[in-house]
């Protein structure tokens, strides 16, 4: 074939093509005269055609690769499905192609609308479901929702659907054009919901509500098409063999639900938020997101997490251009709008499009009733969860931030609680002292004034702030004069909001100071000694000064015992205990202690209270500790679910012990489990956690990884776990250091200094400003440079570094240390390949040296 | 990797004729692609479908910088990338046809990623090899069938990114689906 009779074959293929079927062979006849292989050619090739799209559109599918190419609408044009005739095509969608049809029978010419599936039916199954479907649909019979007449398979296979023809337009157009007030569209809002109530009742979710699927015939009669289709299209995706191949792209992102866009489960909450977007495009013209999205990742950022913008507050920002045509549209201004959206209809549109399902309005008749209250000016339900989801929301989206607010939120409450505990035990003690009372009135008003500088939920956004308003409360509770026993009691509790915060060493500070005051007052034997003590020993604990800690738990347990405080109180000693004994190596008593702390528990609360979980979550671990990784993954099973269903006092918790269980899976060798369940965790701690813990787990993550061979993955856990840590740290941190480490010494693994360098020299100075020169950490740093340098023959550069290194480890852990002799042996490997014998000559000798005897 | 107005550079070079940038953009590309769909893997575990056109877009928006871009650039950049896909793709369906084959190599075991099943990569390498023939009489015919085929453009965005008009797209893609579907129907029959 050459590129001149290419050309003339594409001017008669293309001139065929122009003409009906049926007189194309004459067409071709007559161009190609006299040359017969000209003609059979194109022939061949309009035979060809005719056939070609769906093959390469099925090929797509059966290779897996990109979700297909289109079919061509005028293909069908005059040709027969079923006993329908195809006049002209209607429209194309995500869910195949629209044609205009009328009965082939000459008796009853009524115009159908005929859609095309884009799907190709394989077994029997396939088909069963799609006519199993079709029943359903045809049973919904409202005014509001076009018919479903007849449904078949076309001679290809095609699956079709014939619905009552509606003559109408787009609700959103129609709207617009009609210049509908506000208060019209609601209207035309109600009627709609109507409609899919309707099919809600039948069990039929829509899945794809969106302006295209709801007309409006001239008579302001609303219809939805499309009911429940996107079901069977999205049935064939979940099967592992698909029997009913995908042959276009899935949803319209603009209208899809967080749900949808996650590939969870579609309910009727997600026809609800599909609802809450077309209202606010009625309200406002406007979508509540960005509409077109950069990729799959972008589209699922800003559904799942962007919250949207009010509608009334969305106007305000609407451009010069559009606020006009906006205000035209509804018969009004972008100012009175403003006016009539704000309040009621900004939290009804945005209660219907809550991220999570269970939280938009349970039905679609509440959210029609919703508007209805709105109408007559009942008070709306929106408005009364408002504040709790928002509160929920922002304490996802600020991880930190959470600890800090929540700490002082927690103070706050406690330090109210103490005053209004303190006025309640006066009165009942008959003691009505004036002074007193006052003094411990003017010390709630003023700490408690203290905290609302600033609304408590944005002010304390970073721990930093919140520990100068920590230490200031300190200060001045010190210099207030205050009953001793209650300037105990809030020193606790300003000490264990130091330890919310992560601050081990000021709360243990100010608990010492507590004891004492509480000795001075009460002598040993008191429960708010045995208190003190406790809370000590947690800050001590979470200093990690386990052997500091660990007879400080056992004076209080001994202290609880004797006063017959309430088991379930020693039993939170007890676990604080057990945990400083597993980390001093008792492991038995550690674990006896434990079994005791959950058979308490167990006995006073029940098996599923959060309590007793979390004590079942230490004997996990205990387990673990002991080596008996059977056992402790089957616990750690059973527990993990039960975590779960705990809400957030369980959500902190959870990403241990999903690092746990991860761990247990790793070393059975079931990689791919294991780095879910990290993956989860990181997830989890993210939300709930800190970031240093964050890190720890890119650590665990990336280990998996690189067991598994994925150096991809590898390496971006590595290089996200260093973005992370600056931005968590941005006036540098060792942990930094520890992060370009991890990603040095992984490029040094793979045999590829050149890239490890710059790593490993940003780990070295992080460590060096965070540690000092003289420190352990430094001088690993410096033997991973060297190593590095060395990989690369720069012997000159490695040998400095390798040089105090050694000198360090003599002087600080002697030249029988393992560790010592293996850098001096590195050192000496240098000096031999870079061919300096002499150098190498002290340090072979200090090596051969016999080891003294230690 | 190439900071990203490096790749917007050698686009422009490329697309004045300068071979040597198309070949290392294609090279960039084809990685880059290459990588993304191994992590993409990860994500829907277990599932081998390929979903091209997705890592089309990110494989664009990792290597091209949304400032630098204008729309001319994104269509070449497209262009480029269908070309890799399809190569991808064949790399995929002829390490799978030497895995069926028991040929020499590191044979595939169960976990190794490869969307390309045994029943398609005959038909796979069959399309790249006609396709390959059609260049030869019609570079921007084949352009077309990469662009609809590998990354699912719609007719519309196939002529933004070629650069050519929708009608010419829709008369290339009807012939050369044409052209190709018989010419792939004849070599599986015979072979």
């Amino acid at each position: 074939m050459d590129t001149e009779r290419w050309q003339q074959v594409e001017e008669i293929f293309g001139a065929a093509l122009e003409h009906p079927p049926a007189e194309r062979a004459r067409v071709v006849a007559a161009a190609c005269g006299d040359d017969d292989e000209l003609r059979r050619e194109v022939l061949s090739l309009l035979e060809s055609a005719a056939s070609a799209g769906d093959y390469f559109s099925e090929l797509a599918s059966r290779a897996g690769v990109a979700p297909g190419v289109e079919p061509d609408a005028d293909h069908f044009v005059g040709r027969t499905v079923g006993s329908y005739r195809i006049l002209r095509p209607l429209g194309t969608g995500g869910m195949g192609i629209v044609f205009l049809a009328a009965r082939d029978d000459r008796q009853f010419e009524k115009e159908v609308a005929l859609k095309l599936l884009p799907l190709g039916l394989g077994s029997g199954e396939g088909l069963r479901r799609f006519l199993k479907e079709r029943q359903i649909l045809a049973r919904l019979e409202h005014p509001g929702i076009a018919r479903l007449l007849d449904g078949g398979v076309a001679d290809d296979g095609t699956p079709y659907y014939v619905m009552e023809y509606v003559d109408g337009v787009p609700i959103d157009r129609f709207c617009d054009e009609q210049r509908l007030t506000v208060r019209a569209r609601l209207d035309l809002f109600l009627a709609v919901c109507e409609a899919v109530e309707h099919a809600h009742r039948h069990l039929v979710v829509h899945r794809d509500l969106k302006p295209g699927n709801i007309l409006v015939g001239a008579d302001g009669t609303v219809k939805l098409l499309d009911f429940g289709i996107a079901r069977v299209l999205a049935e064939g995706d979940a099967d592992g063999e698909s029997t009913l191949t995908r042959r276009t792209r899935p949803m319209t992102l603009a209208w899809a639900s967080p749900e949808q866009v996650r590939g969870e489960a579609i309910t009727t909450a997600s026809d609800v938020y599909a609802l809450g977007i077309l209202l606010y495009r009625l309200l406002t013209g406007l979508h509540p997101y960005r509409r077109d999205f950069a990729s799959p990742s972008d589209a699922e950022y800003v559904i799942c997490e962007e919250e949207p913008t009010q509608p009334s507050g969305r106007l305000a920002a609407a451009d010069e251009a559009e606020r006009d045509a906006i205000g035209e549209a509804r018969g009004s201004s972008v100012q009175r709008l403003r006016g009539d959206l704000a309040g009621d209809l900004d939290a009804i549109v945005l209660m219907a499009l809550r991220k999570e399902p269970a939280r938009r309005y349970a039905s679609v008749s509440h959210f029609a009733d919703d508007i209805r209250r709105y109408r007559k000016g009942l008070p709306v339900q929106a408005h009364r969860d408002s504040l709790g989801y928002r509160l929920s929301r922002f304490v996802r989206r600020n991880r930190l931030a959470v600890g800090a607010a929540a700490a002082v939120i927690t103070m706050l409450v406690a330090l109210v609680a103490l005053a209004i505990r303190y006025g309640v035990s006066t009165a009942a003690h008959g003691r009505a002292l004036a002074a007193e009372a006052a003094t411990t009135q003017e010390v709630a008003d003023f700490l408690v004034g203290l905290f609302q500088t600033a609304d408590p939920v944005q002010g304390f956004g970073d721990t930093v702030r919140a520990r100068a308003i920590l230490d200031e409360g300190v200060a001045r509770l010190s210099a207030t004069d205050v009953r001793p026993d209650i300037r105990a009691r809030m020193m606790n509790a300003l000490a264990r909001v130091y330890y919310n915060l992560g601050l081990f060493g000021d709360a243990a500070d100010l608990h010492r100071q507590a004891l004492a005051v509480q000795r001075a007052v009460y002598g040993e034997e008191h429960p708010d000694v045995a208190e003190s003590l406790t809370l000590l020993a947690d800050a001590l604990g979470g200093m990690r000064e386990f052997e500091e800690a660990e007879p400080v738990y056992c004076e209080a347990l001994a202290l609880q015992r004797r006063l017959g405080t309430d088991p379930l109180e020693t039993a939170t000693t007890m676990q604080g205990l057990a945990r400083v004994q597993r980390e001093l190596d008792q492991a038995d008593s550690a674990r006896a202690l434990l079994g005791e702390v959950l058979a308490i528990r167990r006995a006073a609360l029940g098996d599923e209270h959060f309590q007793a979980v979390w004590a079942e979550l230490d004997v996990a671990f205990a387990l673990r500790g002991e080596g008996k990784l059977d056992s402790a993954e089957s616990l750690y099973e059973r527990v993990i679910p039960k975590l779960r269903s705990h809400g957030d006092s369980g959500a902190r918790l959870l990403p241990s012990a999903l690092n746990n269980l991860a761990y247990l899976r790793m070393t059975r060798g079931d990689l791919s489990g294991a780095e879910a369940l990290y993956r989860e965790a990181i997830a989890q701690e993210r939300q709930w956690g800190k970031i240093p813990n964050v890190l720890l787990l890119y650590n665990n993550l990336a280990g998996v990884l690189d067991r598994a061979g994925d150096t991809a993955g590898t390496e971006a856990t590595l290089r996200e776990a260093i973005r992370e840590a600056e931005a968590y740290w941005p006036d540098g941190d060792a942990q930094i250091g520890f992060k370009y480490g991890a990603l040095g010494a992984w490029y040094l693994s793979r045999e590829l200094p050149d890239s490890a360098e710059a790593l490993l020299r940003r780990a070295l100075s992080e460590f060096a400003t965070a540690f000092g020169d003289g420190h352990s950490r430094t001088t690993y740093g410096k033997v991973q440079l060297a190593r590095c340098l060395v990989a690369m023959e720069r012997y000159a550069a490695a040998e400095p570094y390798l040089v105090q290194a050694f000198d360090w480890l003599r002087a600080n852990r002697g030249m029988e240390n393992p560790y010592t002799r293996e850098v001096g042996s590195q050192l000496v490997a240098l000096y031999d390949s870079w061919n300096r014998p002499d150098r190498a000559a002290p340090y072979r000798r200090l090596l051969s040296a016999e080891p003294r005897a230690g | 990797m190439a900071p990203a107005h490096e790749i917007t550079e050698r686009l422009r070079l490329a697309q004045q004729g300068d071979r040597a940038a198309l070949d290392e953009v294609f090279a960039l590309v084809y990685d880059e692609l290459h990588r993304l769909a191994q992590s993409q893997r990860r994500r829907w575990s277990g599932d081998t479908t390929l979903d091209t056109t997705a890592l089309v877009h990110e494989a664009y928006l990792k290597l091209v910088s949304q400032q630098d871009a204008n729309w001319n650039d994104r269509g070449h950049f497209l262009a480029v990338a269908a070309r890799a896909m399809r190569q991808l793709l064949v790399n995929y369906a002829e390490r799978r046809r030497a895995a069926k084959r028991g040929g020499g190599g590191v044979p595939l075991s169960i976990d190794d990623f490869n969307p390309v099943s045994e029943e398609v990569a005959d038909e796979v390498i069959a399309l790249h090899e006609a396709l390959h023939r059609l260049e030869a009489v019609s570079e921007r015919q084949a352009r077309v069938v990469e662009a609809r085929f590998y990354v699912g453009l719609s007719i519309d965005e196939t002529a933004r990114a070629l650069g050519i008009s929708p009608a010419t797209v829709k008369r290339d893609w009807q012939l050369a689906s044409a052209w190709l579907h018989r010419d792939i129907q004849l070599t599986l029959r015979t072979s």
